[in-house]
């Protein structure tokens, strides 16, 4: 059944998943890889996208007290994996679980949770939500257990090879000293499944369980093509390493946009600089989209240097598809002039004025600063406004509204215990 | 809190007090206290922390106009006295400066503060530009504030501004503003 929705103002089509069925050991849908483990479920309950149960899939784990920096770390695997189409399986647990599911599901990747309960008594509570987006994304989800079964934390480590037993390797994102995820390495370890773990500072508390599997034989995991290099998978090598040359990678926030859109221009708008610059916007974080060039530099007005330029007569006039003449200086008329049959040159070109009016730099002194420092902490602490009004020695209600505007931006986000920067 | 009285109900009878008060009070983000410090670890699960948090339930967080935040303090701070801070007298008088702008402002309706302004007059004297109206707009969709939130934290960007001895909220007030309703979004979720 083919379902249509809305995914960022365009038009999607997905598949609607399956309904609640039961399979057995024998079934043909039975995945082959669960068949091979040592203790495999006899029945699984399967709700979704059926079809995952035979992709390529590799599974993101860690600790459910996540930090920021290991939150980073999980989206930055679980992007570029879902990029390149390798389904990611997790346990929908809070914190790192949670990270890899949402980052599969905002690449449009498919991604598979196993619960470690039935499917009316969902655990944790607040992942109802998560449940469902998946299976909106056709996705699919996996449990053992009978539907009204409760969750007991034993269930949780059985469920774990159900996790690596699927999965063709394993990368674990954080683990504390005694955490869960040794559960599912000790499965991976039986089932002859490599183990990918990133490695941490020696004082993190979420750090000391990776650093040890690490120490105990894990691979040393820094990038993407390090794990597909290792598990011979060379068709999604092929294809990461395509993406990467296009830029399909790299994210953006306000400022990398802005400085992005300027070399562009420098370099006199090179093809296809629209649709480079539509997956530039898609990079940043939703709330903030904007997919029109005008509705951007709208959306930049809230911070009180572009206030002036925003008021500009040119910016005033300005529309996508027309440019009133009467407002560009003579200088740039000439250019224009010579090119007036390209369409898009007409509009690149009155992009180029904005940018040389310094629209686009990121000229607020207060601002930067500000940003400097919430970029300077390592491995994203999050830093208090008391701390920041004494070290750059601004009254605390300018640092709060400061704040408040970069949050705004898309450049900061408040966080428990202080700021940190996106 | 906000009909300004409190009534007693017994068997016999009814009385109607007036009870019109300003409310100042300190919490804990959770049972052993660390959620959210740098210092020490929280050891409390989530069940406990909502628990304990929604002692404090919405309707009543909304009703409280400014939330702040603060990490425990440390003995250098306790000790250390010779920090540039703000001398109370100093702070005194901008206090004092403010209450006097607010006094002559609202002498002819008789009412004494920001905190007691009407709908009606709120619109005579918290006008926003376009630019605060903006961020006000995206600050209630991001956050989910509710209607009682908007009328207070106007009002106390008109208390900022008058700090700040401007005549008009500009962006700085607002954005300010709206910072002290921080705890709504983080903890209560």
């Amino acid at each position: 059944m083919e379902v249509v929705y809305f995914n960022n103002n365009k038009l999607v089509k997905k598949k609607e998943g399956n309904k609640l069925q039961k399979i057995c050991i024998q079934d043909s849908r039975y995945p082959k890889s669960l068949k091979r483990i040592k203790n495999p479920p006899i029945t699984l309950y399967i709700e979704g996208n059926f079809e995952l149960l035979k992709s390529t899939s590799i599974a993101i784990i860690g600790s459910r007290n996540a930090s920021e920096s290991g939150k980073l770390l999980a989206k930055k695997f679980a992007t570029e994996l879902s990029k390149i189409g390798i389904t990611i399986i997790s346990g929908l647990a809070k914190g790192i679980d949670s990270t890899a599911h949402y980052n599969s599901i905002n690449n449009i990747g498919k991604t598979i949770a196993v619960l470690g309960c039935g499917f009316n008594n969902i655990f944790p509570k607040d992942n109802m939500s998560l449940y469902k987006e998946i299976l909106k994304n056709d996705g699919l989800i996996i449990s053992e257990y009978p539907p009204n079964i409760e969750a007991k934390s034993s269930y949780f480590i059985q469920r774990n090879r159900i996790i690596s037993g699927l999965s063709q390797g394993v990368i674990i994102v954080e683990a504390n000293h005694r955490s869960g995820t040794s559960t599912t390495v000790a499965h991976a370890k039986k089932q002859n499944k490599p183990i990918f773990s990133i490695p941490h500072e020696l004082w993190t508390t979420n750090g000391v369980g990776t650093n040890r599997f690490i120490k105990n034989g894990a691979i040393l995991l820094t990038e993407t093509s390090q794990l597909l290099t290792f598990l011979k998978l060379k068709n999604f090598k092929d294809k990461y390493f395509e993406l990467k040359n296009n830029g399909e990678f790299k994210e953006f926030n306000r400022i990398s946009l802005c400085k992005y859109i300027e070399q562009s221009l420098e370099k006199n708008f090179e093809k296809n600089f629209k649709i480079k610059l539509q997956k530039a916007f898609n990079t940043i974080p939703k709330n903030l989209y904007s997919f029109d060039i005008i509705d951007f530099i709208n959306s930049l007005d809230f911070s009180t240097s572009l206030l002036k330029i925003k008021n500009h007569k040119f910016t005033q006039n300005l529309s996508y598809n027309n440019t009133n003449y009467e407002t560009i200086p003579k200088s740039k008329k000439s250019k224009i002039i010579k090119n007036s049959n390209n369409k898009e040159l007409l509009d690149s070109n009155a992009f180029n004025f904005l940018s040389n009016n310094s629209i686009l730099n990121y000229s607020n002194k207060k601002e930067q600063k500000i940003y400097e420092i919430l970029k300077n902490k390592q491995n994203s602490v999050p830093i208090t406004a008391n701390q920041i009004s004494q070290d750059l020695k601004i009254p605390i209600n300018e640092i709060l509204s400061t704040l408040f505007i970069l949050e705004l931006n898309g450049l900061a986000k408040k966080v428990s215990g202080g700021y940190i920067c996106i | 809190m906000e009909e300004k009285n409190v009534t007693i109900s017994r068997l016999n009878s009814s009385v109607t007090y007036p009870c019109n008060f300003m409310f100042i009070a300190s919490m804990n983000p959770c049972p052993c206290g660390y959620y959210g410090s740098f210092e020490k670890s929280c050891t409390c699960n989530n069940f406990q922390i909502k628990k304990y948090i929604n002692k404090i339930s919405g309707p009543v967080l909304d009703r409280i106009d400014i939330h702040i935040e603060v990490q425990g303090v440390k003995y250098s701070k306790l000790e250390n006295d010779n920090i540039d801070i703000e001398s109370s007298a100093v702070i005194r008088k901008r206090v004092n400066r403010a209450r006097n702008l607010q006094l002559e402002r609202y002498k002819e309706f008789k009412i004494y503060s920001n905190s007691e302004l009407t709908p009606k007059l709120m619109s005579q004297y918290c006008n926003l530009n376009s630019s605060c109206k903006k961020i006000l707009e995206s600050a209630f969709e991001r956050l989910g504030l509710s209607a009682r939130a908007y009328s207070r934290i106007l009002k106390v960007a008109r208390t900022i501004a008058d700090l700040d001895n401007s005549l008009n909220i500009e962006v700085p007030h607002i954005s300010e503003a709206i910072q002290y309703r921080s705890l709504d979004r983080k903890y209560w979720k």
